[in-house]
C-alpha cells in the first residue's frame, strides 16, 4: 500500500543541508498497524506528514496504492485526503467555532456527501463512539479524551483505508489514553491500516510493527512481538 | 527610556502588515480631516477678523408683491440716512456704492490694471477693521480719494509708497492715494476689493430712484435689534413711504456676521458646510474605528509579552504608558504622512476649495488636528491594553487564549458601518451625477448645440445690416437672430396689471427672427410677422402666463402695457425651459422690438468650428475696435447653470473615494487577522479534505454578508437623503433602483478584490506549520 524509496529530507541553508530524513525505505503493506518510535527530533512527525503528503520529500520516491505520490499535483492529493486518509493530531485540532455534530460532519462536506446520507453517517459514528448526548456541545466544552474521540471519530467517519495519528495520546492521562488506543486498535482489526508516532512503549505494543528513526535513520524495524535490540 | 522605544519598535515591527494598513488608513482620512479643518475653519470664521462684526448689520427692505416676499439690499441712498438720522441706535451706518474697476497712471491710458472698488462712507474705517500699510486709518473723508490693498498698490506703483499720487479710475475721474491697507482675509466678502475710494458727491445720490446702495449700520453694544427694527418700521418716514406706494412693504436688519451664508447676499452654502463637518467627522471616526479594531484584534498577539513583562514586574502604568505612547508616535507617523498627502493635494488641485490655502498660515490648527488625533488614539490604545492587563498572567502565560466571539462580532459591525457608509456615498455619487446628466439632457423645447452668442456693442448694433452681411459670407453661418437675452440669462422682469389681475413675468425683447430661429413652438394664434414694421411691439406669451393670468378664452388680441405703449398679444407659445431646471417654468413674454438688440445668436454648422469662430471674431473686429468680442456657446452656458451640482458631486466622489480606502483597510486588515487567527481551523480542514478555492469561499463568505447586510441598510438611508436631495429641483431624474445596485455591486467588488488575495495567501499555506504542535 505504501513504498517508500530511498526518501530525503533536508533544510537548505547556504552553506549545508540538515536532513530530517535521510535513505528511508519502507514498505507498509495494507491492514498494519505501524508505530513509529524514536527520540525528540528524530524525524518522525517529518515522516509521518510526508506519508501523509502534507510535506514533500526533498529526494527519493513514494508509491501510494501504486501511484507516484512525487508526481502528484496539489490537486490530486487533495482527492487522496478526501477519499484515502484520515489524520488524528496530539492537539486534537478541533475547530473551535463548530459544534461536536459540525467537526464530525466537516470531512463528508468536503467530500460532496449529501445531507441526508451524512446526518445519517454522524449519527453512526457518534452511536458506536458513545457521544450521541454530547453532538452539540463545542469542544472547549469536552474533556481532552472526549475530544480526542471526536478527532478520531472525525478521521474515520469517511472510512479511509489510512489513518495517521501523531502522538494520540500524548496530551491524555494513562486511562483516556488506554481507551483511545484500544479504540486505534479495533480499528485495525476492522481492516484500517493505522501509523501513529509515539514515545511510549506501552502503547506501541497495540500495534503489529515499530518502527525506530535516530536522527532521520531508520535504525530498526520489527514486529511488535519481537525483541528489540536497540529500545532502552 | 531607551528601552521604552526599543519595545515599541518591536511591537510595530511584529505586526507590520497591521501598522502598514494603520498608516495607509489614519494618514488618509486624517488628510480630508486636515483640508476639510482648514476649509470649514475659514468658512465658519467669514468676516470674523471684524471686531465689530456682532453689531454691525445689513439694511434689507421687503416688498411683498402677490403674496410673494421679495427681499431687497440694494436700496436708495436718502432711505438710510433717514434712518440714521431719526433713529438714534442708527446712527452710524457705512454705506456702499459702486466704484471705478479700472485705473491707469495717466488719463486716457491706453493700459490700465483691473482692481475692484466701492464707494465707501467716511464712517468706513469707524465700522470695518483695516491694518494700514502707507497712511493713516482716517482717511476718504475728502472728495476722490482712494485707498488701495497692498496687492493693488504694487500692481500700479510697485514697491513705492503711493501716497499722494494721483491715479485715473476708469482712465478719466482723478483719485488721490490716500493710503495703503493690508489686504484683507480672503475668508471675508471685502476680499475682492482691492480698493476702496470716497463716496460720491454727485446729485444722483440723493435721488430716492436709485437703488443702488448697501447700507451697514453700526449699532450700539448691547442693543436690541428686534425693538430697533420695531422702531423702523414704525417711523413716520416709513408710514409716509407706504402712503406713495401700491405694495406693501417692511424693513429689517440682518446680521452681517452671518452674510456669508446668506441665500441671496451670501456666496456660502450652509448646509453644504455642515454636511461637511459631518464628512470630516465620519471619516475621522472610520479610521479612529479601523484604528481601535487593530487595536484590539491585536491583543491577543501581544499578551504574553505584555504578561511575561508583568511577571518580570513591570508595573501597570509602566505598560500604560507603553501603550499610549506606542499609540502617540504611531499617530505622529501617520500625521506626517498625511501632511504630505495634503501637500500634494494643495499642489496638484489649488481651486479644490474656494480659498487658496498657505499651510503656513494653518500651523495652530493643524497643531490641533494633531493633538486631537493624538488623544483618540491614545484613548482607543488604552482599551486593549487594559483588556491585557486584566488577564491573570498564569493564564495567558498557560498557551493560546482563542479569539473571543465579542471580537469578531465588534469586526463584523465595523464591516458593515464602514461599506455601509461607502455604499451611501457611492449612491450619492451616483445619483448626482445622473440628475446633472438629466438636466444636461432635458428636451428644452429647443435646440441648444451649434449656436454661438455674440454679445452686441452699441456701435454694431447701429450698423446691425451691414455686420450680417458680412457674417453671412461664410458658408458655415446657417442663421441668427437678434435678442436682449439668451435662454439662462432672461433677466427683466415685468409686473403688469391687465384685466384687473396683476401678474409677475419675464420679458424677452427679440426681433422677428428669433422665434423662427431657435424653433420654439406656436401653439396658437401666429408668430411675429416677418415684417418688423408691422408687429412691431406686439407679444407672444407662453402657456404658464395664460395660466398664471387664468385666461382660458378669447386672449389673444388683449393689450399688453409695455413701457409707455400697449401691444397686442398674438400669439401663444408652448412652454419652454428658458431657465435653469431647478426652477418650474415661469410666466414669460416675448416682446418684438427693433431696440435692445444686445445678443446675437448665431446657428453654425458645427464643421470646422475654429474656422467659423475665427470669421465672426474677424468681422465683429472690423466694425468694434475697443471692446474685444465675447461669445460663447449656448449648450455650454446653460449646462454651465449646474455647476454647483457637478462641484458638489467631485467634492463628494473625493470623500467616496476616501471612505472606500478606508473601508478597504479596514476590511483587508480585519481579514488579515481573522485568518490568522483562523489559521488552525484552515489547516484542520486542508487535511480533511478541503480545497483552496473552498477555503477562501469559506472565508470571504462572512466579509460578503457584512458587505449585504451594509447594502441593506444602506439603500432605504440612500433613497431618503437622494430623495430629499432631488426635491429641491423642479424636473428630476428617477430613482432607479439600478443606481441602488451598481453602488452595491460597486462594494461588493471592491470587497472581493481586496479580500480574495489575503484569503488565498491563507488558504494556500502548508498546513503542516498551522498544526505543529506549540
Amino acid at each position: 500500500m505504501i513504498s517508500l524509496k530511498d526518501i530525503d529530507r533536508y533544510y537548505q541553508s547556504r552553506f549545508q543541508r540538515t536532513f530530517v530524513l535521510k535513505g528511508v525505505d519502507m514498505e507498509i503493506k495494507s491492514g498494519e498497524f505501524v508505530s513509529i518510535m524514536g527520540p525528540s527530533g528524530a524525524g518522525k512527525s517529518t515522516l509521518l506528514n510526508i506519508i501523509g503528503m502534507l510535506d514533500d520529500p526533498s529526494a527519493g520516491e513514494y508509491y501510494f496504492m501504486d501511484n507516484p505520490v512525487h508526481k502528484l499535483k496539489d490537486k490530486q492529493k487533495t482527492e487522496y485526503h478526501r477519499n484515502h486518509i484520515g489524520f488524528i493530531f496530539q492537539a486534537y485540532h478541533l475547530i473551535e467555532n463548530l459544534t461536536v455534530y459540525e467537526n464530525i460532519e466537516t470531512p463528508l462536506v468536503y467530500k460532496g456527501i449529501k445531507s441526508k446520507e451524512r446526518k445519517a453517517m454522524v449519527a453512526d459514528i457518534l452511536d458506536r463512539f458513545n457521544m450521541v448526548a454530547k453532538k452539540d456541545l463545542f469542544p472547549d466544552q469536552l474533556s481532552g479524551g472526549q475530544q480526542q474521540l471526536v478527532g478520531i471519530a472525525r478521521a474515520v467517519i469517511a472510512n479511509p483505508t489510512l489513518l495517521l495519528a501523531d502522538e494520540p495520546t500524548g496530551n491524555l492521562h494513562s486511562e483516556q489514553g488506554e481507551m483511545i488506543m484500544e479504540l486505534l486498535q479495533e480499528l485495525n482489526k476492522e481492516g484500517m491500516t493505522i501509523i501513529q508516532v509515539t514515545h511510549s512503549e506501552k502503547n506501541a505494543q497495540y500495534g503489529t510493527r515499530i518502527v525506530r528513526l535516530v536522527d532521520g535513520l531508520v535504525r530498526e524495524d520489527i514486529p511488535t512481538n519481537a525483541k528489540s535490540l536497540v529500545a532502552e | 527610556m531607551k528601552h521604552y522605544f526599543i519595545t515599541i519598535w518591536a511591537s510595530l515591527k511584529k505586526s507590520k502588515q497591521t501598522t502598514f494598513f494603520n498608516l495607509v488608513g489614519l494618514s488618509v482620512s486624517f488628510a480630508a480631516f486636515i483640508l476639510l479643518s482648514i476649509y470649514l475653519w475659514n468658512e465658519f470664521t467669514f468676516d470674523r477678523y471684524n471686531k465689530n462684526i456682532d453689531r454691525i448689520y445689513l439694511l434689507e427692505m421687503n416688498a411683498v408683491q402677490e403674496g410673494e416676499n421679495n427681499a431687497s439690499y440694494w436700496l436708495p441712498n436718502p432711505m438710510a440716512d433717514y434712518f440714521a438720522n431719526n433713529i438714534p441706535e442708527m446712527a452710524t451706518v457705512c454705506s456702499f456704492a459702486w466704484g471705478p474697476q479700472t485705473y491707469s497712471l495717466k488719463k486716457n491710458d491706453s493700459q490700465g490694471v483691473n482692481i475692484s472698488t466701492r464707494a465707501v462712507d467716511s464712517t468706513f474705517v469707524e465700522v470695518f477693521d483695516l491694518k494700514m500699510k502707507y497712511g493713516k486709518r482716517k482717511t476718504l473723508a475728502l472728495k476722490n480719494t482712494v485707498i488701495l490693498s497692498d496687492k493693488s498698490a504694487e500692481k500700479l506703483f510697485g514697491d513705492v509708497n503711493p501716497v499722494g499720487k494721483t491715479i485715473y479710475g476708469n482712465f478719466s475721474q482723478p483719485y488721490t492715494v490716500e493710503g495703503v491697507f493690508f489686504e484683507l482675509p480672503q475668508n471675508s466678502r471685502m476680499h475682492r476689493f482691492g480698493a476702496l475710494c470716497s463716496y460720491p458727491t454727485t446729485s444722483w445720490i440723493n435721488d430716492w430712484s436709485e437703488y443702488s446702495f448697501n447700507h451697514y449700520y453700526m449699532l450700539p453694544e448691547g442693543s436690541n435689534v428686534e425693538d430697533i427694527v420695531a422702531k423702523m418700521n414704525a417711523s413716520q418716514g416709513v408710514k409716509d413711504w407706504k402712503e406713495g406706494s401700491l405694495e406693501d412693504f417692511s424693513f429689517n436688519l440682518i446680521p452681517a456676521n452671518n452674510l456669508h451664508f446668506h441665500k441671496k447676499m451670501g456666496r456660502g452654502n450652509l448646509l453644504f458646510a455642515r454636511s461637511l463637518i459631518l464628512v470630516a467627522a465620519l471619516l475621522l471616526f472610520m479610521a479612529i474605528v479601523n484604528y481601535l479594531n487593530f487595536a484590539v484584534a491585536n491583543a491577543p498577539k501581544l499578551r504574553k509579552s505584555v504578561n511575561v513583562r508583568q511577571v518580570l514586574g513591570e508595573s501597570k502604568a509602566r505598560l500604560m504608558g507603553l501603550a499610549i505612547t506606542e499609540s502617540i508616535v504611531l499617530i505622529t507617523a501617520a500625521f506626517t504622512v498625511s501632511l504630505f498627502f495634503v501637500i500634494s493635494i494643495l499642489h496638484l488641485w489649488p481651486n479644490m476649495f474656494s480659498y487658496t490655502f498657505i499651510l503656513g498660515n494653518y500651523v495652530w490648527l493643524i497643531g490641533l488636528c494633531w493633538l486631537l488625533f493624538a488623544v483618540l488614539g491614545a484613548l482607543v490604545s488604552i482599551f486593549p491594553t487594559r483588556i491585557n492587563i486584566s488577564v491573570k498572567p498564569a493564564q495567558a502565560l498557560a498557551g493560546f487564549i482563542p479569539l473571543s466571539p465579542q471580537r469578531s462580532k465588534m469586526g463584523k459591525g465595523l464591516t458593515v458601518l464602514q461599506f455601509g457608509i461607502s455604499i451611501l456615498l457611492i449612491i450619492g455619487v451616483l445619483f448626482i451625477e445622473k440628475q446633472v446628466n438629466f438636466f444636461k439632457n432635458y428636451d428644452l423645447g429647443f435646440q441648444k448645440e451649434n449656436i454661438v452668442t455674440v454679445r452686441m456693442p452699441g456701435s454694431i448694433q447701429k450698423q446691425e445690416q451691414a455686420f450680417i452681411n458680412e457674417l453671412t459670407k461664410n458658408g458655415n453661418v446657417i442663421d441668427y437672430a437678434f435678442s436682449q437675452f439668451v435662454p439662462g440669462g432672461v433677466g427683466m422682469g415685468w409686473g403688469r396689471n391687465i384685466d384687473g389681475k396683476k401678474v409677475n413675468f419675464k420679458c424677452w425683447p427679440v426681433d422677428e427672427r428669433y422665434m423662427k430661429f431657435m424653433g420654439f413652438d406656436i401653439v396658437e394664434g401666429r408668430d411675429f410677422a416677418e415684417n418688423i414694421e408691422a408687429d412691431e411691439n406686439k407679444f407672444i406669451m407662453n402657456q404658464a402666463a395664460l395660466k398664471e393670468f387664468g385666461w382660458d378664452k378669447d386672449y389673444l388680441g388683449k393689450q399688453i402695457p409695455g413701457f409707455g405703449f400697449k401691444g397686442e398679444l398674438v400669439g401663444i407659445v408652448k412652454d419652454m425651459k428658458y431657465a435653469s431646471l431647478h426652477e418650474e417654468v415661469k410666466p414669460l413674454a416675448f416682446w418684438l422690438t427693433k431696440t435692445r438688440h444686445h445678443q446675437l445668436s448665431i446657428k453654425i454648422s458645427g464643421q470646422n468650428v475654429k474656422e467659423t469662430m475665427a470669421h465672426i471674431t474677424h468681422v465683429y473686429s472690423q466694425f468694434e475696435k475697443k471692446f474685444p468680442i465675447s461669445y460663447s456657446f449656448l449648450d455650454e452656458e446653460l449646462d454651465y447653470m449646474y455647476r454647483a451640482e457637478e462641484k458638489q458631486a467631485q467634492l463628494i466622489s473625493i470623500f467616496c473615494l476616501i471612505s472606500v480606502i478606508i473601508s478597504i483597510v479596514g476590511v483587508l486588515g480585519l481579514a488579515i487577522l481573522l485568518s490568522e487567527y483562523r489559521i488552525k481551523e484552515i489547516g484542520v480542514r486542508k487535511v480533511n479534505g478541503a480545497r483552496i478555492i473552498e477555503i477562501v469561499t469559506m472565508l470571504n463568505s462572512g466579509f460578503m454578508k457584512s458587505v449585504a447586510l451594509a447594502f441593506v441598510i444602506a439603500c432605504p438611508l440612500g433613497y431618503w437623503a437622494m430623495n430629499s436631495w432631488m426635491s429641491n429641483f423642479a424636473y428630476r431624474t428617477n430613482m432607479s433602483w439600478w443606481v441602488f445596485a451598481l453602488a452595491g455591486f460597486i462594494a461588493f467588488i471592491i470587497a472581493v478584490i481586496s479580500i480574495s488575495f489575503q484569503s488565498y495567501k491563507a488558504a494556500a499555506r502548508n498546513p503542516v506549520e498551522a498544526l505543529r504542535y506549540e
